[in-house]
């Protein structure tokens, strides 16, 4: 159910990938799944697979891992693909002398867009399996810092996002546990009209809500005892360093972002 | 009524990195009208075991019947279950959520699609049951102090009239005075109602004092299963599952250690001082020079 | 180290309501190094008065001196929370960071201590509570105990000169209740720190250098553990338990018994009875 989403979850290993900045993590995922778009035959798609297969590689998180955070997405992943299959306009695929509503083009189509969104799901999870949620957010909130001039608060949507992060396995736990003492008293959440269905969350929502503006302003008070005083004065366990290491993977990383994007306009 | 399980399996989060073997093979009965505490530390299997009994989890094999109901077959219903097994969860304030002490004590019996004049009947009963004044009846639930929350949540299951009713340690957070009260409240429950009664806990002190019969659970299995007297004597078993045993109890052991014969099934402070005063009234009849 | 002077303290009750003190004239005092425990039952005002000594609540009336510095006086504001460092009861809800270690570097982190220093003290911290080896999990799989341990690191980490616990084991199973009061009597014994805990269970506040007893906003009793509870009578008048030898000793000498009135634990009372009895 809800806790088998392991799409977002941190590996505490150490390898290359968990080194990077995440700065540079950041933007290599932007600039490669602007290349992933790009790819459009056979040698950058090619291209662009060997650079994810590369990075997961590198990343040492197991690869069953990175299938099971497929798993949420594979239905939209297939019907994409079906759709694909029988939509496009081209040849008829012929089966035992049959010709089928499916078409050469649309299997090529549906198989480079299946290709591309499971690209995209293999690059961002290695982005999160091996980048944890506060270097992620330090790295967004760094990203950003040229915009904290204009007033826009970097640092507190940061330590927001952090915290967020922090609280969701916490209330997946409440909730999982008000649902089960409320089905206890006899509620039912899964039989009814829509309406009814909307109605018998009250005693799930309003439970959870209390809870978490309890712990929320148990959190404040404890933030505070611990000198929490907003970003200006602060300083990191981990500081974040642009090291060689990112300097390789970004020359990497924009090679083959050239070859491709020149390979995609020339061929 | 009565509780029947047998052959138990239930492994959690099967295929994760996280699957573990809650429950193994784990075989109960429960005669109608027990007073049953249930008790190991924290993952011995315990809170997987009661949330089996009224069909919140599903076991992976095995069988549990309850009075003549077969829970793990396939289409029973767990409405029916669920009014006949009252469980209360650990921390049951934590479940309120109505605006009125009514209202949410009513929201079992209403589930149960009742009549208005059966509802009122069941809240102003339980609301007795677990000593809540009804002047508290149409006060919201969040003004309450923390034991009377408690005993508002506890309240809204016994509404729904259910033969057997499960307490997750129902005293948890409590101060000293608190737990007196609820733990008193549930005995004398227990003895008007006539109801089966499982009483999970991690407190040996607590289970000693109503129970009449203990389960240790350990690592998924019933470890130990007997009559109070005879589950303090193995003060040492306790011990290696980590549990607490009472004072009194380490008391008995160590005196024993010392050579002083001491019935060993001795867990209550009354007994260990009506033991103490026998033995001393002896001592005296054979010429000791004992002070008491 | 901590001192108060006639604290009275009043929630903002509504206007027509009488005013309602929580505490009332508390005269307490804790010296450097010093092991001190507060008992009473719940809403006894002693979560309250712990919250006074880092500043968390401003007394209503009466002072509340932290190492000489008043808390109500702004620009100690720091200096106080920083040499008054608090664990709370739900460490679920104390636990800011996704990886452990990330959460016990929190504090020296918003104190603006250089990198070094925080990864040294970090270090440290965690060697103390024993949760070094999990310093890369993520707290939410870790057990109660475990959490809370996570929590004081997070305060040591700060430095402090004095913890306060508010009855950080009310949540816990008994093997994590034992986890914590290991650590705190490690904290005292060891690392000579300063430690109030407030508890209603008596057999941690058996193991302190001196008893707070509260009732209604009022200490009623304040002394060493041998003598608070020795009036087994009072301290079951203020729902309170005490050890059970030291009650069976008080019931034994009810019924003629001459015991030691100040027994707490197993061994002191299996040599009183032994010598009864043989």
């Amino acid at each position: 159910m809800l806790k088998d989403i392991t799409l977002g979850q941190y590996f505490p290993i150490d390898s290359p990938m968990h080194r990077l900045d995440p700065r540079t993590k950041l933007i290599l995922l932007v600039l490669h799944i602007v290349a992933i778009f790009l790819a459009n035959n056979a040698i950058t798609c090619g291209l662009v697979t060997a650079l994810t297969l590369l990075v997961m590689l590198l990343s040492r998180v197991p690869l069953a891992t990175y299938l099971r955070g497929l798993k949420p997405i594979l239905f939209v992943i297939v019907f994409t693909a079906v759709l694909n299959i029988f939509l496009t306009a081209g040849t008829k695929i012929e089966l035992f002398g049959y010709q089928t509503p499916m078409t050469w083009e649309g299997l090529v189509l549906a198989g480079k867009m299946a290709l591309r969104l499971v690209l995209l799901i293999f690059a961002s999870a290695a982005l999160t399996y091996t980048t944890s949620p506060i270097a992620l957010t330090d790295g967004i909130e760094k990203l950003l810092s040229p915009f904290a001039k204009l007033g826009l608060p970097t640092f507190e949507l940061a330590m927001m996002m952090s915290i967020a992060i922090r609280f969701i396995p916490t209330l997946i736990e409440e909730t999982d546990k008000i649902m089960k003492a409320q089905k206890a008293r006899g509620a039912d959440f899964e039989s009814g009209s829509l309406i009814r269905r909307v109605k018998a969350l009250a005693p799930m929502l309003i439970p959870l809500f209390i809870s978490a503006f309890r712990r929320a302003d148990d959190l404040a008070v404890a933030m505070e005892s611990r000198c929490y005083q907003g970003g200006n004065r602060r300083t990191r366990l981990n500081e974040i360093h642009f090291a060689g290491i990112d300097l390789g993977a970004t020359c990497i990383f924009l090679l083959f972002f050239a070859v491709t994007v020149a390979l995609r306009f020339l061929l | 009524m009565s509780i029947e399980i047998s052959g138990l399996n239930y492994i959690y989060m099967e295929g994760s990195p996280f699957e573990k073997q809650a429950l193994k093979d784990v075989s109960l009965s429960i005669a109608d009208g027990e007073f049953v505490g249930i008790i190991g530390h924290t993952g011995s299997g315990k809170s997987t075991l009661i949330q089996h009994l009224n069909g919140l989890l599903k076991p992976n094999s095995g069988s549990i019947k309850i009075g003549d109901l077969v829970v793990t077959e396939k289409g029973t219903d767990m409405k029916k279950l669920r009014q006949k097994v009252g469980l209360v969860f650990q921390y049951p304030e934590h479940q309120l959520f109505e605006e009125t002490v009514y209202k949410d004590i009513s929201y079992g019996p209403k589930n149960m699609n009742l009549s208005q004049e059966e509802i009122d009947e069941r809240v102003r009963e339980a609301m007795n049951c677990v000593g809540l004044s009804e002047k508290y009846m149409n006060r919201s639930p969040f003004e309450l102090s923390g034991g009377q929350k408690r005993r508002v949540a506890i309240a809204g299951v016994l509404a729904m009239n259910p033969d057997i009713l499960i307490l997750d340690e129902p005293a948890a957070g409590l101060d000293p005075a608190g737990r007196e009260e609820i733990l008193t409240q549930i005995r004398a429950l227990y003895l008007e109602r006539k109801m089966t009664v499982l009483f999970v806990s991690h407190s040996m002190e607590d289970v000693a004092r109503i129970a009449g019969r203990i389960i240790v659970m350990n690592e998924g299995t019933v470890a130990l299963d007997d009559k109070p007297a005879e589950i303090f004597s193995q003060a040492d078993a306790l011990r290696k599952m980590g549990l607490d045993v009472p004072q009194i109890t380490e008391l008995i052991c160590e005196l024993r250690r010392r050579g002083i014969s001491f019935d060993n099934s001795i867990y209550t402070i009354e007994k260990a001082k009506a033991t103490i005063q026998l033995m001393l009234a002896k001592k005296q009849n054979t010429g000791g020079d004992a002070t008491c | 180290m901590i001192k108060t002077e006639h604290l009275r303290y009043a929630y903002n009750a509504a206007e027509s309501e009488e005013l309602k003190f929580v505490l009332d004239d508390i005269d307490f005092s804790v010296s450097a190094g010093e092991f001190v425990a507060v008992l009473g039952h719940n809403g006894c005002g002693k979560s309250t008065l712990a919250k006074h000594f880092n500043g968390l609540l401003l007394p209503s009336g009466g002072t509340v001196y932290v190492s000489g510095m008043d808390t109500k006086n702004e620009t100690y504001y720091w200096d106080i929370r920083k040499s008054v460092g608090m664990v709370f009861q739900n460490p679920d809800n104390q636990i800011v960071a996704t990886v452990v270690e990330e959460d016990v570097a929190f504090a020296p982190e918003n104190l603006g201590v250089p990198s070094e220093e925080i990864r040294k003290r970090v270090d440290e911290a965690l060697k103390t509570v024993d949760m070094y080896a999990l310093r890369r999990h993520a707290p939410h799989l870790l057990s109660g105990g475990q959490k809370q341990r996570v929590a004081i690191a997070g305060v040591i980490a700060m430095e402090p000169k004095c913890i306060v616990f508010d009855e950080p084991t009310a949540m816990l199973d008994p093997k994590g209740r034992r986890e914590v009061i290991d650590t705190i009597l490690k904290l005292k014994n060891e690392k000579h720190m300063t430690v109030v805990l407030i508890t209603h269970y008596m057999e941690e506040a058996v193991k302190a250098d001196r008893v707070v007893v509260m009732h209604k906003g009022k200490i009623v009793m304040n002394d060493v553990p041998k003598k608070v509870f020795s009036e087994v009578k009072q301290l079951k008048n203020l729902g309170l338990d005490v050890p059970q030898v030291t009650e069976l000793c008080y019931l034994l000498n009810k019924a003629g018994c001459s015991l030691p009135n100040d027994i707490l634990t197993v061994e002191e009372c299996a040599d009183e009875l032994e010598r009864l009895l043989q």
